[in-house]
């Protein structure tokens, strides 16, 4: 299913030319809209040249601070002359708009969850395979840095052979959309935070065997704002993990991991990890700043440029977003039955 | 003044026992007998109490027996204790099958005797806050609840099967699962778990990640994996992490501590000053033989019975593959 990219040109000839080569839009200007187009503008050789959104204000306000053309027509996207889309819109919508993209020899980036169903997932990928254009997945947390190094320890064998794993993705209900709380279009909280650990889990630990899982998510709806699933995964390789996606926490939230082996622990609390905190009458916040080119979402994008311009292999892959769909869904649906789920 | 004694050392959490009973007015310690008159003997000289050579001789000096040895003799020794009209305080798990410790419930029963299970936890003031925050609505309705309970394999018989029952899931599945018996007022409905040898490569299970069902509309994981490795500054943890319909709540009940680094012993450490639970429940144990009813914390025989059962379940979904429901004996 992985499709060979062949490039012409450099990523260097291209940095080398009068004005960027790499015309940008965005499609949907919410929040993860907004951040596409900052983590965009990062990039040296691109410009974000479009924002869509059906809503006007939403599209003309992240339009003009980013001197680009707002529309409400995803057509005129597609008709104009774009090479690079970024989707983040409401996840019920993904594949129709993802094929689109594509069909119309536009490169995708496809934010998370990549779909609803594997279905939809496959038919994304059939879609990147007949344009020849590349399609990635937002399966941003592969690119921060303390998820990336748990990574790299475990590859060199920091902790021996994994056996043990627990992981969990913490917010608040995001109450800035009004979809999340319908389960057929959002996938509740398993979808939406859970894919990240999926994602990460998949990449560290291998496929997953079978799955068992419980939420809150049989409630979720305009009454209920509020999700959280415990997920025990079996993969393959005989590791055992443990996943939470909490939409639970009222205001303030985390996200840790461990990864205990026979040879040590790796553990991980984004509570520990603050660098700065301040202290005033009106607030007090912790914080953990980045240089700007080891921002995550600056990382992802940063990363696909390259893939398109110079034709470095795709950090994430339709079959990386499909993988993670697969167990997402397997959880969902061991959560609704009570029964364990065999991939 | 009850008199208490000790019946096997076997158990590490003998010392913290026998040192918390020595701060209790009320009570004193009259000896130590063992099913190893070499342990009797260290435990002995250790505690620096009297030595009982013969069983017999040891329950008649005594109004009650606390049981630390290894779990397949719980029950022999709380059916003798029990038989001799004593009231008794056993190590957790109450038994190694739901079978041996629903003989020790009736037993006691009979009797006339109490018996209460060591679940000391109960006893902790953070998981004491917990509960009264949970029952106030503080957090709304309860809906979910996320536990752990893991710690260093502490070897020796705990990964004898023979001697322990069973490793990670036997020796931590019980504490978190009588913990949110306690809070949530309900019993376990089914359990799924998944459990390896990954950590130690024993013929013992070392991983264990067990999900509850509860009778009353909530769910629960616990992690009773032994995955705290050497070179970890503190034995392990207790945690609770409560999902409510108005907020979460958060327990770490070991968490009053500082960290010591320490270049004498080439270690880094942590010293808790928290609050011994240990002291609450020896305490609770000796209130309840003064007034002749189990104290209101105190966990009982069938609390203890319960856990094992849940024990019981969770390893057998492991053959199933499914969740398996729990087989409450009456």
């Amino acid at each position: 299913m992985r499709v060979v990219y062949r490039r012409q040109r450099s990523a260097d000839t291209i940095i080398g030319m009068n004005g960027p080569t790499l015309k940008v839009a965005i499609i949907g200007a919410g929040v993860m809209g907004q951040q596409h187009a900052r983590s965009w503008t990062q990039v040296p050789y691109a410009t974000v040249t479009t924002i869509c959104d059906f809503n006007h204000d939403a599209a003309n306000k992240l339009a003009t601070e980013f001197h680009a053309v707002a529309t409400a027509s995803i057509d005129s996207v597609l008709a104009s002359d774009v090479d690079v889309v970024s989707v983040c819109i409401p996840t019920c919508f993904h594949t129709d708009t993802a094929v689109k993209v594509l069909e119309s020899g536009k490169h995708l980036l496809l934010e998370k969850p990549m779909a609803l169903t594997v279905e939809d997932c496959h038919t994304i990928e059939a879609a990147a395979e007949a344009s020849g254009k590349l399609l990635t997945i937002g399966q941003v947390v592969r690119f921060f840095p303390e998820y990336e190094n748990a990574k790299r320890a475990v590859d060199a064998g920091a902790v021996g052979t994994p056996a043990v794993v627990r992981c969990r993705r913490g917010g608040i209900f995001p109450l800035w959309g009004t979809w999340f709380h319908d389960v057929n279009k959002s996938g509740g909280a398993i979808y939406d935070v859970g894919i990240h650990e999926i994602d990460w889990l998949l990449w560290l630990f291998g496929p997953v065997e079978r799955v068992y899982a419980r939420s809150l998510t049989e409630s979720l709806g305009e009454d209920c704002k509020q999700d959280f699933a415990l997920v025990t995964l079996r993969h393959k390789s005989g590791v055992i993990s443990h996943m939470e996606a909490c939409w639970a926490d009222p205001v303030v939230s985390y996200n840790a991991f461990e990864i205990a082996g026979d040879g040590g622990l790796l553990t991980h609390d984004s509570r520990n990890n603050a660098t700065l905190f301040i202290s005033t009458a009106e607030k007090q916040e912790a914080m953990s700043p980045l240089a700007d080119a080891d921002e995550p979402y600056n990382k992802q994008i940063a990363a696909f440029a390259k893939s398109i311009v110079d034709g470095t292999p795709l950090a994430v892959t339709g079959a990386d977003g499909r993988a993670a769909i697969a167990v997402a869904a397997a959880a969902l649906e061991s959560s609704r039955t009570r029964k364990v789920v065999t991939l | 003044m009850k008199n208490i004694v000790l019946l096997s050392s076997a158990h590490l959490h003998a010392d913290a026992y026998i040192h918390e009973l020595s701060t209790v007015s009320d009570a004193r310690i009259v000896g130590v007998y063992d099913n190893d008159p070499a342990r009797a003997e260290a435990a002995g000289t250790r505690y620096g109490i009297p030595v009982f050579l013969a069983l017999d001789a040891a329950l008649d000096a005594s109004d009650a027996a606390i049981i630390c040895s290894e779990n397949i003799h719980h029950e022999m020794f709380a059916l003798e204790a029990i038989k001799a009209g004593k009231h008794v305080l056993c190590e957790k798990p109450l038994a190694t099958t739901p079978e041996a410790a629903l003989r020790m419930v009736n037993a006691a029963d009979t009797a006339g005797v109490l018996l209460m299970t060591a679940f000391p936890c109960r006893f902790s003031p953070a998981y004491q806050q917990f509960k009264q925050l949970v029952n106030s609505g503080a957090i709304g309705d309860l809906r979910a609840l996320r536990g752990t309970n893991q710690g260093m394999c502490p070897g020796g018989w705990f990964v004898q099967k023979e001697l322990s029952g069973g490793g990670a899931v036997t020796d931590h599945t019980v504490h978190v699962t009588d913990l949110l018996r306690d809070l949530t007022g309900s019993e376990v409905e089914s359990v799924y778990c998944e459990l390896g040898n990954g950590l130690l490569h024993g013929d013992f299970e070392d991983t264990g990640v067990v999900t509850l069902e509860f009778e009353k509309d909530v769910f629960a994981t616990l992690d009773a994996s032994w995955s705290r490795p050497k070179s970890f500054t503190t034995w392990g943890n207790v945690t609770l992490y409560a999902v409510g319909s108005k907020g979460t709540l958060e327990m770490d009940m070991f968490n009053q501590e500082g960290m010591l680094y320490s270049d004498i012993k080439g270690k880094v450490g942590v010293q808790n000053w928290g609050s011994s639970i240990d002291r609450g429940m020896v305490a609770a144990f000796v209130e309840s033989l003064l007034s002749g009813t189990l104290h209101e914390k105190a966990a009982s025989g069938t609390d203890g019975l319960r856990a094992v059962e849940v024990v019981e379940a969770a390893y057998a979904s492991t053959i199933a593959l499914q969740p398996a429901k729990v087989n409450h004996r009456t």
